[in-house]
């Protein structure tokens, strides 16, 4: 792949990043990051 | 032919240690929750670190990345993962594995553990089999198992379950030795144990091989390392000075085949053995490894 189309894949990718990142906003995802980040998390330390 | 040219004068390095500990500290700002034997349960939770970091170590302040995204692929059935998957999107495409070599705290423990003296086992070819592991790993454990059980509607993140070693440093030891939580130590059994003892494996095992769970396991990395050619930091050789004498994958700890693919850390010890300054560790103009590149080197490749 060339420099120059690098870039722009880059450029494109990280627009759609931004573009997921909102939309996970807006239909929950991160509310659901959130729910499981802030308890403990019993898989993580070996319960279960 | 033309004559290549002398090795530039080598900038003073950014201190990669630092960076790491700094890394490692800020992930894990809440440090009275050790004091306390609790998480801390703010609204930072909500944002993904780069690197990996249990979110249940009571110092954590941030969500790990692939603990958010097995039980976002977990609960896909009923919402698509798009909040996790922009996250580690946007890390890989900014800054790709340089994430591991400079702002993983695992990978920080991975190499003091490896200074530890004794006999070391170096690159071969059997390590540079192993090193296609972590990406039957990330496809088994962190994407088609929670994927079959979000079917079920059952969440599994089965790589935090079954192997990962930073939740039972982080969370497990973090939570179980705090006196309080004498419920949580009743509650431990084959699953723990288990557990516990493939960290003190893997973490073994780094004693004697450089990185050895960021090289073989870990599923973030080689998720990073697939973005690794379109991520904006990274290595820059540069074929003007190059003289391919080979000192870069000579020196270089990982299973690389060419300085800057997908195995590479972005640890920047290539860039300070190349004699002649051909290799530098940008993250976009900022060089972090490597010599201060002149006008006419800028035409260097990023590989």
């Amino acid at each position: 792949m060339s420099g120059r189309g690098a870039a722009v894949l880059r450029i494109c990718l990280l627009a759609l990043s931004g573009v997921l990142l909102i939309l996970g906003v807006l239909n929950g995802g991160a509310r659901d990051v959130f729910a499981k980040a802030a308890a403990v998390c019993s898989e993580c330390i070996g319960l279960g | 032919m033309e004559e290549k040219k002398k090795r530039p004068s080598v900038r003073k390095p950014i201190s990669r240690r630092f960076v790491q500990v700094y890394a490692a500290v800020l992930y894990n700002a809440h440090i009275r929750g050790f004091a306390e034997g609790t998480i801390y349960r703010g609204p930072l939770k909500t944002v993904c670190v780069p690197g990996l970091n249990c979110y249940s170590c009571p110092a954590a302040v941030g969500a790990c990345p692939l603990g958010a995204l097995q039980n976002a692929v977990g609960a896909s059935a009923s919402r698509p993962a798009f909040y996790v998957i922009g996250t580690l999107l946007l890390f890989g495409l900014l800054l790709g594995r340089l994430i591991c070599g400079w702002a993983c705290p695992v990978g920080l423990i991975q190499e003091l553990l490896y200074k530890i003296p004794g006999k070391k086992l170096k690159k071969n070819r059997a390590t540079r089999r192993l090193s296609y592991l972590k990406y039957g790993i990330l496809a088994v454990f962190v994407l088609i198992i929670p994927g079959i059980y979000a079917l079920r509607r059952v969440p599994l993140p089965a790589f935090c379950k079954y192997i990962c070693p930073a939740g039972t440093l982080e969370g497990a030891l973090g939570l179980m030795l705090h006196p309080k939580n004498g419920d949580l130590r009743a509650l431990a059994g084959g699953l723990f144990f288990w557990k516990l003892g493939l960290m003190v494996l893997i973490f073994a095992a780094c004693v004697f091989v450089f990185r050895a769970f960021c090289r073989f396991l870990c599923p973030l990395g080689a998720l990073y390392g697939l973005m690794t050619k379109l991520a904006l930091a990274g290595v820059r050789v540069d074929r003007d000075r190059c003289v391919d004498c080979g000192a870069c994958l000579r020196i270089c700890p990982v299973d690389i085949r060419s300085v800057g693919d997908r195995e590479c850390v972005r640890c920047g010890k290539c860039a300070e053995i190349c004699p002649c300054g051909a290799i530098t560790v940008r993250a976009g103009k900022l060089v972090l490894a490597g010599p201060d590149l002149s006008p006419g080197a800028e035409g260097g490749r990023r590989t």
